[in-house]
């Protein structure tokens, strides 16, 4: 089933009013990037929102933290963070955070952007920072519950005559407990159920579908970090292991080096993409070693087959995690998933250089239905990558990149620079070249592909703030297919670009403008029946104003215009059309805030679909798809009924225009209108 | 090599004729990275040399030697405005593209400079067709600012044909383009060109000085999604470009560019 909604993550509290339900123009725009580029894929990781929580509440010590600390912010380049680090050998701990200002390629947007996240305090000492960790660190419990008002196909078909259903109730219910000593030391666990899942039943006598526990401990003496339970891995550049959330393309020119510590504790509801084991890395300041191992039961379609060995087998990995229907819970667990790698790396100066391994071992055998599409995708029962990793900065370049080999021995390779030019100006260049046989598995890549295959790329980005209240972005990218692939029965080539330009004379007001266009090659939309389709060549563009206004300390107004055009040379071109007004308000003196959108959109087909980020309650955010004709609405409201406690509740509701029903299949809704509500408590203590 | 052919002497206008390489004249946009070959792409930046220099320019078209291309240039400054003399062959003994211009350049004001070119051009395939055709372009550049420049670039506004038959004219080519010097060391421009019978071509490269010797251009051009790039050293008063292009169906054109130190005013 097509995503609806893309859920995702996001902000915290701290200094800024508006904190916990605003979420930085920039990075609304990289998810809703990646939503565009995921299409059918649901995200659901919070686990930055509940990084940069954390760090709201107890920041980055800048006399003390490491690179790996810096670059899992994920808003420093890595230029940035290597003239901090430059700085602080160079001239001692800094005394204010003013001396900001006098780091090389520091300017005063990164500025803005980092100093939510950061501070200036003396070190402790290892006895006080261990018996602190298990003390002084803070105990978090998040419930939360939320539900479509109105009931989907799935939930009113007559269960005795149709065994196709929803077999659970329409409530989602999430709970999370963690306990996190800074980024120290963190336990803890949750449990998820989805919309239609069972819980607590005979089908479900675990309770709720799907439970996560974890502990990670870091900088013990030699042991950098130690993950027991659910953790995730990220290895080089994404080519054989990228568990962790990655931008794919933005003007942001941080967008496509990938930087995360190895290991991470696991802390999501998402169902699939992390290990089960243990993991550990040692090192000291030039070598660093990291073993895992991981068992675990994965959801897969499995296959009778009486000429198989097993007497089955599995066509796909299931990646949704939902288990709502008889179906979908045939399908959980059935594979059995043993995995292990390892990284060896060593850092000196300004450089860098890794080896890594990965390797999976399935139970049942993958095998794939023979077609073109097919020919190279993963099959078997087991599959082994290796890559090597690096980094250099010289003078004001930063070069990176990996290289790996899958165990077909089909090779893959990502390079890149990023520049800085001039004061005002940063350059970003990326070469990709992977092989049409290449295989990997819970990877992410800077690629167009949503896996890194079968694909030749170049992208180059530039970022130009020529006087103060102006940036200039654009990029191009170039790329091929030299095989086929969805939706495309042949090889295929396409490009894209993005020109944005941004006006923020003060801290009041911002207003952008951005122009991107695509042209890629598609199957011709048409007789299905054709088994090889025509290639078409696909135009979209897409054209988009942002205005925010800040008239007071307490209210922020903004407004979006978007207007897509589609043209897939067989159909009559198609046009879409986004119009939202945004009302955001935060009490000053008490803990109490709110925001409302209106949001008017037409659409006259999916393929001139449009994508906006939506204020939710803390640590989700959604994306939906926006089609058709309509009018949307929603406000979120959170208050805090004590220092420990605080709750939000969110309510939202689209109508469509000249249509009597919405969705398909088991989410066909008969009516024109859906709602949604959904309620959070937050308690610490 | 015949599929390269078919490709460019398919095309319904002789466009191949045209000197157009933004990865060679990028610089027409630019006062700090100006060069003597700049004039190809707008005559007007003729203006910004103030000594005489010369350059020859090599490049192997999609990697064949039979659509070798070699171009050389010279540019003379006089009291009365600059000079500027091109002179471009392309191709083998079975197939040849000839042109030679001549190009004049003043300055009407500190901020607007014009410029002209006249050129024959010569199409030949021995023992089946020759043409010959003689055309005008006109360039114009804007200084808005010590780092902003604007031009605009007419070829052929008058549609000169070469030969008799429609399908050999010369296409006429409308060019805007806008640099900006972020430092002395960087510079970026785009360029919008319209060319006849063709689709909206959009054009965008950066050029970087990042060494007292060294230097590198990098662009694109969306209409064939094609990228070009260079990278140069500077000795004395000699600058030797390596030049590389890449065109997704075609393939790679590699090329070299030796020329003079051309001053700046």
């Amino acid at each position: 089933m097509r995503a609806f909604c893309i859920l995702f993550f996001w902000l915290g509290i701290g200094l800024h009013s508006f904190s916990q339900t605003e979420l930085p123009a920039v990075a609304e725009q990289h998810i809703e990037q990646m939503a565009e580029n995921s299409n059918d894929v649901v995200l659901n990781d919070d686990s930055y929102n509940q990084h940069l929580y954390e760090l709201r509440r107890h920041p980055i010590n800048i006399n003390t933290a490491n690179p790996e600390t810096f670059n899992e912010l994920m808003i420093l380049s890595p230029l940035q963070v290597e003239s901090l680090i430059e700085y602080r050998q160079l001239f001692g701990n800094f005394i204010s955070l003013y001396e900001l200002q006098s780091i090389a390629y520091w300017d005063v947007y990164t500025i803005k952007k980092i100093l939510p996240f950061i501070t200036i305090t003396t070190q402790l000492n290892i006895k006080e920072v261990f018996k602190e960790r298990v003390q002084k660190g803070d105990h978090v419990l998040l419930i939360k519950t939320s539900r479509g008002i109105e009931k989907s196909r799935g939930y009113l078909i007559d269960s005795s005559s149709l065994s196709n259903h929803y077999l659970g109730s329409p409530w989602a219910i999430s709970v999370r407990y963690k306990y996190q000593y800074k980024n120290l030391l963190q336990y803890g666990f949750l449990c998820d159920k989805d919309p239609g899942e069972l819980i607590f039943t005979k089908h479900q006598q675990a309770g709720f579908d799907f439970y996560s526990a974890h502990i990670f401990i870091r900088k013990l003496g030699l042991i950098k970090s130690l993950a027991l339970g659910d953790y995730v891995v990220n290895l080089g550049q994404g080519l054989i292991q990228w568990q962790s959330l990655a931008f794919k393309k933005s003007s942001d020119l941080l967008s496509s080096k990938r930087q995360s510590p190895i290991l991470k504790p696991y802390q999501s509801f998402g169902e699939q993409n992390f290990h089960r084991g243990v993991g550990v890395t040692v090192g000291n300041k030039k070598w660093e070693a990291t073993v895992f191992g991981s068992y675990r039961n994965i959801d897969a379609n499995m296959v009778s087959d009486t000429m198989n060995v097993d007497g089955m087998y599995v066509s796909s990995f299931q990646n949704t995690g939902l288990h709502r229907t008889l179906a979908e819970l045939a399908d959980k667990h059935v594979q059995q998933q043993i995995s292990f790698g390892g990284n060896a790396s060593f850092s000196k100066n300004n450089g860098h250089v890794g080896f890594n391994f990965m390797h999976y071992d399935w139970k049942l055998a993958l095998i794939k239905n023979s077609i073109p599409s097919n020919l190279f995708l993963l099959t078997g029962r087991s599959l082994s990558n290796f890559s090597i990793d690096y980094h250099y900065t010289y003078k004001n370049v930063h070069f990176f990149g990996e290289t790996a080999v899958s165990s077909n021995k089909s090779i893959a390779t990502v390079n890149g620079l990023l520049m800085s030019v001039a004061n005002c100006a940063d350059i970003h260049l990326f070469y990709r070249k992977i092989s049409r046989s290449y295989q990997s598995l819970q990877t992410n890549a800077f690629t167009e592909n949503s896996t890194p295959v079968n694909e030749t790329g170049f992208f180059s980005a530039l970022s130009v703030r020529p006087v103060y209240g102006w940036v200039f972005e654009a990029y191009s990218d170039f790329f091929t297919f030299p095989w086929v692939k969805y939706n495309v029965n042949g090889g295929s080539i396409g490009s894209e670009y993005l020109l944005k330009i941004t006006y923020k004379p003060s801290k009041q007001l911002e207003i952008y403008t951005s122009y991107k266009t695509s042209v890629k090659i598609e199957n011709s939309q048409g007789d299905n029946s054709i088994n090889l389709l025509p290639l078409n060549t696909v135009t979209h563009k897409a054209m988009r104003t942002q205005f925010e206004y800040k008239p007071t300390k307490s209210t922020i107004l903004r407004s979006r215009v978007e207007m897509v055009w589609y043209d897939n040379m067989t159909n009559r071109p198609e046009e879409g059309y986004l119009l939202y007004i945004d009302w955001i308000w935060k009490a000053l003196k008490k803990p109490i805030g709110a925001n409302v959108r209106m949001l008017f959109f037409e659409t006259e087909s999916y393929n001139s679909r449009l994508y906006a980020y939506e204020n939710d309650v803390l640590f989700s955010s959604s994306i939906p798809v926006i089609y058709g004709k309509g009018i949307k609405y929603y406000f979120n409201l959170h208050v805090a009924l004590s220092k420990k406690l605080t709750c939000w509740v969110k309510w939202a509701q689209t109508s469509y225009f000249n249509q009597k029903i919405i969705g398909s299949g088991l989410d066909l809704i008969n009516n024109n209108r859906k709602s949604e509500c959904k309620m959070q408590v937050l308690y610490h203590f | 090599m015949l599929q390269v052919l078919f490709v460019l002497t398919s095309m319904a206008q002789i466009s191949s004729l045209v000197n157009y390489s933004p990865a060679i004249n990028i610089g027409a946009y630019s006062q700090c990275q100006s060069d003597g070959y700049s004039f190809v792409n707008n005559q007007a930046a003729l203006t910004s040399i103030e000594c005489f220099g010369m350059a020859v320019c090599q490049e192997k078209m999609f990697n064949l030697s039979e659509i070798n291309k070699v171009d050389a240039i010279v540019a003379i400054p006089t009291s009365l405005g600059n000079l500027g003399c091109s002179i471009g062959r392309k191709g083998f003994e079975g197939f040849s593209e000839t042109n030679i211009g001549l190009a004049y350049a003043r300055k009407l004001s500190n901020a607007i400079s014009i410029g002209t070119q006249f050129n024959y051009y010569s199409f030949k395939i021995p023992s089946y067709f020759h043409s010959a055709s003689m055309n005008i372009e006109i360039g114009t550049l804007i200084r808005f600012s010590p780092k902003l420049n604007a031009g605009i670039h007419v070829f052929n506004p008058v549609r000169m044909m070469s030969g008799k038959n429609e399908d050999n004219k010369l296409p006429y080519i409308y060019t805007v383009g806008v640099g900006y010097d972020v430092s002395n060391d960087f510079f970026i421009c785009t360029e919008i060109v319209k060319q006849e019978d063709q689709a909206i071509d959009l054009v965008g490269g950066i050029q970087y000085q990042f060494d007292k010797r060294f230097f590198f251009k990098l662009g694109f051009m969306s209409e064939n999604s094609s990228l070009f790039s260079s990278l140069g050293v500077v000795y004395k008063s000699i600058r030797l470009e390596a030049l590389f292009r890449y065109h997704p169906q075609l393939g790679y054109s590699p090329g070299l560019l030796l020329s003079n130190h051309f001053k700046h005013k």
